[in-house]
């Protein structure tokens, strides 16, 4: 069994850093994982994507063309992906920044506000993580124990922050779940 | 079995500490400044040196130095800094320096794109600098190949007294895999051979005319000559062509007779096919998955993975391609190892397809060729 999972998005979102967290999460579950980072040279702005692929042998090619789930926090990336999402997957949608939808019918699409559900909890920058526990949520890919565990290591240097990042998986996944 | 979660640059760094490195300095440079970073982080607590050099030509320099007084030593950069490291690379090879450089290629030409990857410098590292005598250059596939080979350059640059070069890609160094590291099988370590103290110590005087000189350190209490130009067993500059050849040819030699010693590679054969596919670096794990997939759909194709890239394993290559009528190297640049394929196999149809587009050759284009 294998999943690969895109993230795309605008740099400065945080794509790289949740698609990593999912990746972890799933290696302490007894996956073999790879993360592929691709982003422009820019800090902030311009494009970033990275590719999960979650399997229970070794991961030959990291690289794929048709992932079976796609997290689309920005427009561009979920026209430019939405197209190459496996039949029967999840499909993702920032809802805060898309007003458009996947366009298919044979796929599950989950839309979820990520900006405004972070700025009630106190700060736009859990967005991503808004996104990556209503993704979680929705497809049990790993469990929300684990995810919960992967976050606060991520955030082990900046323990203050972890409050807030719990509060965003809760939040994430009540949204996952309505 | 515990997994680690790294990259493949990180996977270097523990290597070269693995493999007894003690000294590192580099100049930051995307996709190679992660070893830089991780060898901050391992290093001081072992008790070595890591320094960010005010450019690559100084960090290279420092790096000369340090093997010079004994150190085993490791550099990072990518096609930008090699170019600056050119000249002190010709120093290491005429001077017999041991020296490990991480080659994390990138997009070029030039400054090219930074955070996309390519196979683009395979022909460069073998002939960039003067002279146009041999180094030994690595390539490998994976996260546990990060780690292992790079164990075995070190071992190959103490060995032979010579730049190694890992020849990694954005693409290699940047990714994170889950991977057993306790279960990679590393190599005994090689630590370059002392000198006899107790006699006249000539720095480049060697038993036979394939081997590296034994060694002793810059700054201890025997006086050890070293210098750039063209130079005699004693270190003194010679003018004689007698000598001269011999040191040119001991230099190519050294490494060329010895290349099956370090030939490494993996390969994944079948006896039907008439089809050999040969790939190295990143681009062999998109061509396992497409060889695979062929065979699935009835098509059988054989595989092979060279990662000993330089000097050209040449026994390896044509005894591997002898029972095939056509061979096709897939690389992620426009044709350059594919010359040293065909060369080494005239009479056999050899194809070439290369990708050089910022994006990974996928399995499915692979699968298109063969």
């Amino acid at each position: 069994m294998q999943s690969e999972i895109m993230f795309a998005g605008f740099g400065g979102q945080g794509i790289l850093l949740i698609g990593k967290v999912l990746a972890h999460a799933a290696m302490e579950e007894g996956f073999e994982v790879a993360w592929v980072p691709s982003y422009g040279p820019e800090m902030r702005g311009g494009t970033a994507y990275c590719t999960v692929v979650i399997s229970d042998r070794p991961i030959g090619s990291p690289i794929i063309k048709n992932p079976l789930h796609l997290v689309a926090m920005n427009g561009p990336s979920l026209e430019k992906f939405a197209p190459t999402v496996k039949k029967g997957g999840i499909i993702f949608i920032n809802s805060s920044l898309i007003a458009f939808g996947a366009n298919r019918d044979d796929v599950d699409e989950l839309r979820v506000p990520v900006v405004e559900i972070a700025k009630d909890l106190g700060s736009v920058k859990a967005a991503n993580i808004v996104a990556l526990s209503a993704f979680v949520a929705r497809s049990g890919i790993v469990s929300m124990e684990t995810l919960k565990q992967c976050i606060k290591e991520e955030f082990s240097k900046k323990p203050k922050l972890i409050p807030l990042n719990m509060e965003a998986v809760a939040a994430g996944e009540r949204a996952a779940r309505k | 079995m515990a997994l680690n979660f790294i990259e493949g640059n990180e996977a270097v760094a523990l290597g070269a500490m693995a493999a007894g490195c003690r000294f590192f300095a580099g100049y930051p440079i995307t996709p190679a400044t992660t070893v830089y970073n991780a060898m901050l982080k391992y290093l001081p607590p072992e008790g070595g040196v890591c320094l960010q050099g005010e450019d690559e030509i100084a960090s290279i320099g420092y790096c000369l130095g340090a093997s010079m007084a004994g150190h085993k030593v490791l550099t990072a950069t990518s096609g930008p800094g090699i170019s600056l490291y050119s000249e002190q690379i010709s120093f290491a090879i005429g001077s017999e320096i041991p020296l490990v450089i991480v080659n994390v290629q990138r997009l070029g030409p030039s400054t090219g794109s930074a955070t996309k990857g390519a196979d683009g410098d395979i022909q460069f590292m073998r002939w960039g600098s003067s002279s146009g005598l041999p180094v030994i250059v690595l390539a490998p596939v994976d996260v546990a190949d990060c780690y292992r080979l790079t164990v075995h350059a070190f071992n190959l640059a103490e060995q032979f007294r010579c730049p190694v070069f890992l020849a990694s890609n954005k693409e290699i160094a940047m990714t994170r895999e889950s991977v057993d590291l306790d279960a990679v099988e590393l190599p005994v370590t090689v630590t370059r051979k002392t000198a006899d103290r107790g006699k006249p110590f000539l720095p480049f005087a060697t038993p036979g005319d394939d081997t590296a000189p034994d060694f002793l350190p810059i700054g201890d209490q025997t006086l050890v000559r070293q210098t750039s130009s063209t130079h005699g067993v004693n270190g003194y500059i010679t003018v004689d062509p007698e000598e001269i050849n011999a040191f040119q040819h001991r230099l190519e030699k050294k490494l060329t007779a010895h290349v099956d010693e370090f030939t490494f590679f993996d390969q994944d054969l079948d006896p039907q096919a008439r089809t050999l596919v040969v790939a190295y670096g990143v681009t062999a794990r998109a061509a396992r998955v497409a060889v695979a997939a062929s065979r699935a759909a009835g098509k059988p194709v054989s595989l092979l993975i060279p990662k000993t890239l330089w000097p050209v394993p040449e026994r390896l290559i044509v005894d591997t391609a002898a029972p095939y009528d056509r061979v096709v190297v897939v690389e992620m640049n426009m044709g350059q190892y594919v010359r040293e394929v065909q060369r080494l196999l005239p009479g056999k149809t050899v194809d070439f397809f290369g990708q050089m587009n910022g994006n990974l050759i996928k399995p499915e284009q692979i699968r298109e060729v063969i």
